[in-house]
């Protein structure tokens, strides 16, 4: 027992042994057992996965943040392409109604352009018709006309003229009509 | 007239329940009640006492309640339940803002268990020593052995009661010697043998400084240190009960039930003062071990 731990008890027993100033080494080394103890088990079944379980939410939150941060750049990545995206299919958009537009403008002025020369066509086509049916009934109408007067006049006359004077007169009377009526048509 | 029947009512019961036959003895009580008990095997230096059943009872209460604060975190390291939310920021104080910003990351891992452990072991004796049980087995005694015949030895220390363990600086000193030990392995793990007592004397002074007044200084400091740590604590652990104990007393002294009245309250607001001294103390005993420790380990830089 070191001299101070004795000159301590003495006094002690001195002072009628005040027990607050009892030197009590068992009690010392009890309590260095007890706390040494506590702290080998604590140090393998308790602080060790305590700090653990520290680092395990320092790693969570670190990786939350992480997490986060990478996903906001991918976001504004993606909302920068988005937008890149939009703008090209507006342009393209636009340029499609333009061309659309345009088609159309031709389209119908082709179509007008197509009808109006059908019209025309259809139009010339009906008035050749026409042309060539007055001629067919004009001809047809000589035709008679020249009959009837030769069988009007061959009447009137009866048979006091010969046949071919009275033919010859006869056409060249239907021959004046004829310049006429070509005049008139 | 009525102070004079109140002041009457003898208090023989309560004094007898104090364990003294006799007169009221302030000071004897006091001291009967913050020394520790009597040795369970009679002469034996290395007999078991009541604080060391105590501080086996607050080691057992440590481990279980760490045990239990484990058991409620989540795979991400999040306390859950209210327990482990409860212990989770001391140890994260004494992990990060102690044994980190004092011993470093690296050394911070091999720090931290010694004052974690440090600060809930004390805690814990500093609040069992709160508990007024010691009187109530006393009180018990009081009743159920009649004065004169003498209880066995299984009585003797269950009805002697608790105490606080950290107010008896033979437990204190045991403490500051880890501490004390702390110091110098991990010193030495850091700089070796020689580069952790080199800094008992300092480079960069002029000699007869460095060797007749830094090296004196700094050996003393090396003893002063845990010194300081075992009688602050011892001290203050004592001195909270020997408040209580002597306002209580002076119900005994002028035997009055009518003092009783402002004097409860005084001993509840002192003992509620000590609540916040039990954490104060055994925060500040772990923390300067933790400051001590990374000065060691710090010193050279």
């Amino acid at each position: 027992m070191p001299l101070t731990t004795m000159a301590l008890l003495a006094s002690a027993e001195a002072s009628g042994g005040n027990p607050l100033l009892k030197v009590d080494p068992g009690l010392a080394l009890w309590t260095l057992i007890i706390f040494l103890l506590l702290l080998f088990v604590l140090w393998r079944y308790g602080w060790g996965m305590m700090i653990g379980k520290l680092d395990a939410r320092d790693r969570a939150i670190r990786g939350s943040i992480e997490e986060a941060r990478a996903e906001r750049l991918e976001a504004e990545k993606l909302l920068v392409e988005q937008k890149a995206l939009l703008d090209k299919t507006r342009r393209e958009a636009a340029a499609m109604l333009q061309a659309a537009q345009q088609d159309a403008g031709t389209e119908r002025q082709r179509l007008v352009d197509q009808a109006r020369e059908e019209y025309e066509r259809i139009l010339a086509r009906g008035r050749e018709q026409i042309d060539q049916e007055t001629r067919a009934a004009v001809a047809e109408v000589r035709k008679v006309v020249a009959d009837l007067a030769v069988g009007v006049a061959g009447r009137l006359i009866d048979r006091n003229l010969d046949t071919p004077g009275q033919r010859e007169l006869a056409e060249k009377f239907v021959g004046e009509l004829e310049r006429k009526g070509g005049a008139e048509a | 007239m009525i102070w004079a029947t109140l002041t009457g009512i003898p208090l023989g019961l309560l004094a007898a329940a104090g364990g003294e036959g006799g007169p009221f003895d302030a000071g004897e009580m006091i001291l009967h009640h913050v020394a520790n008990g009597a040795a369970w095997v009679e002469g034996a230096w290395w007999s078991p006492s009541k604080a060391v059943l105590i501080m086996a009872v607050a080691a057992l209460l440590v481990f279980l309640g760490v045990r239990r604060a484990l058991a409620g975190y989540d795979d991400n390291g999040v306390p859950r339940t209210r327990w482990a939310q409860m212990l989770d920021p001391f140890v994260e104080h004494f992990y990060r803002d102690v044994a980190m910003a004092y011993a470093g990351p690296k050394w911070a891992k091999r720090v931290a268990p010694l004052l974690l452990t440090f600060f809930f072991f004390i805690l814990t004796n500093n609040l069992l020593g709160m508990v007024p049980w010691a009187d109530f087995f006393n009180l018990v005694r009081g009743v159920a052995v009649p004065s004169g015949s003498e209880p066995g030895a299984f009585k003797t220390f269950v009805l002697d009661g608790a105490a606080t363990a950290t107010g008896n600086f033979n437990v204190t000193v045991a403490l500051a010697v880890v501490t004390f030990f702390a110091i110098i392995v991990f010193g030495v793990k850091k700089h070796g043998l020689v580069g952790h007592f080199a800094h008992l004397a300092p480079k960069g002074v002029v000699w007869p400084v460095r060797w007749f007044l830094l090296l004196p200084i700094e050996t003393l400091s090396m003893f002063v240190k845990p010194f300081a740590l075992t009688m602050r604590l011892a001290a203050n652990m004592t001195a909270g009960h020997m408040a209580i104990l002597a306002i209580i007393s002076i119900i005994f002294l002028l035997n009055s039930v009518l003092v009783g009245i402002p004097v409860v309250g005084l001993a509840l607001g002192v003992s509620l003062l000590e609540i916040i001294v039990c954490f104060v103390q055994a925060y500040v005993f772990a923390l300067l071990s933790g400051v001590f420790i990374g000065m060691a380990i710090e010193s050279h830089h």
